[in-house]
């Protein structure tokens, strides 16, 4: 029941951390894996869907952490795993566009990725955000900040091309 | 209002959607924050563009058999309640390249069981005299300072595009929260193998104090 309700905002939620739908697709269900076997220490301080985000945002950032040190081992660019890694119906199915949005989040840097999704994706407020991720809204705030700024740079010739 | 807290108020103006009076007050008259403005409001339109994923697969009745086998899996629980195999040999490693970080010497006597799992290539390395070389942390600031340099120049000498990659990717590595335990708990014996060679080479081109390092 509660996965029924969950899976599609999880999935989005994760796929946005990762941008890549298989692997999402798979750290989706380690959510919920981890949630059930969690569920006793579930404490009901925050609800249950802030607890679920909380497990979704750390697996993911772990997830991509690990990525990059395999990256790190083979020498290889790791953006090009979220280019190379979709299918290519993928590919076809999601714009140019939507693929250049993935490269310039995906070089952010972890934190500064988890605050800018929850924050702009999520429509959590600084706060909240400061809740799941245990960190001042201060920090938040500098993080977001830091992340808009990046994504600026990195997205600037189409950015400056529309009009 | 000065353009500080114009700018620290900038994204929340476009969040909302309203501009208030001082501020647009400001941004007729400040032809920078102006600019800055009209480009994060661009930014924040590009993302609306994106396009998100298809839900197909998670609607799917085989996500929901598939996530009820890996709970069922979990419960018989052999993965969740004991180390996976080459767990040894992955802690070896972690241990190893902590100390290879720390660039301690005499490594071997001190730890002979978890050197025996090392490659001798990088045994090598955790025990030449410390005094020799610069630390492997001071090795890497210098050549981030150095990847840094050539990035302004635009004139990449030193270093491959790779290996300036590498670089940067060992970094945040190095500065990340995630412990290497976890970073390395899924990799395979070959990948903790390959980890040692690679950072055997990149240690390979780090300038030493021995050869004479040139400080920018």
């Amino acid at each position: 029941m509660l996965v029924e309700r969950y899976r599609e905002r999880i999935y989005l939620l994760v796929w946005r951390m990762v941008r890549n739908r298989e692997d999402a697709l798979d750290l989706s269900q380690e959510v919920f894996v981890k949630a059930y076997k969690n569920l006793k220490s579930f404490r009901h301080e925050s609800n249950f869907y802030t607890w679920l985000y909380r497990i979704a945002v750390n697996l993911s950032l772990n997830f991509t952490k690990r990525e990059k040190f395999r990256s790190f081992l083979s020498l290889s660019d790791l953006s090009d795993r979220f280019t190379s890694g979709s299918s290519p119906s993928e590919d076809l199915e999601r714009d140019q566009l939507s693929g250049l949005i993935d490269r310039a989040v995906m070089k952010l840097p972890e934190k500064q990725r988890a605050v800018f999704i929850l924050r702009h994706y999520e429509e959590l407020s600084i706060r909240e955000v400061a809740e799941l991720l245990g960190r001042s809204e201060g920090t938040i705030k500098a993080n977001y900040y830091q992340a808009i700024k990046k994504l600026r740079e990195s997205l600037k010739p189409h950015v400056e091309g529309e009009e | 209002m000065k353009c500080e807290e114009v700018r620290k108020r900038m994204l929340e103006t476009i969040e909302k959607g309203e501009i208030e009076p001082e501020i647009s007050l400001h941004l007729q008259k400040c032809e920078a924050c102006s600019k800055a403005f009209e480009e994060y409001k661009d930014l924040f339109n590009l993302l609306e563009t994106e396009q998100e994923p298809s839900l197909e697969k998670v609607r799917s009745p085989q996500y929901l058999v598939s996530l009820r086998e890996r709970i069922d899996a979990s419960e018989r629980g052999w993965l969740f309640g004991y180390p996976k195999p080459g767990f040894v040999v992955t802690l070896a490693s972690v241990v190893v390249l902590a100390l290879l970080l720390l660039n301690l010497s005499n490594f071997s006597d001190r730890f002979p069981y978890v050197a025996s799992y090392t490659s001798p290539a990088v045994m090598q390395y955790v025990e030449r005299p410390s005094s020799i070389y610069l630390g492997a942390e001071e090795e890497l600031a210098y050549l981030l300072s150095e990847v840094e340099v050539q990035e302004d120049e635009g004139l990449p000498q030193l270093l491959s595009t790779s290996e300036t990659n590498s670089l940067l990717q060992a970094e945040e590595l190095l500065s990340s929260e995630v412990s290497l335990p976890a970073l390395l708990e899924d990799l395979s014996e070959e990948e903790i193998e390959m980890l040692s060679q690679t950072i055997e080479n990149l240690m390979s081109v780090f300038p030493s104090k021995e050869n004479g390092v040139k400080r920018c």
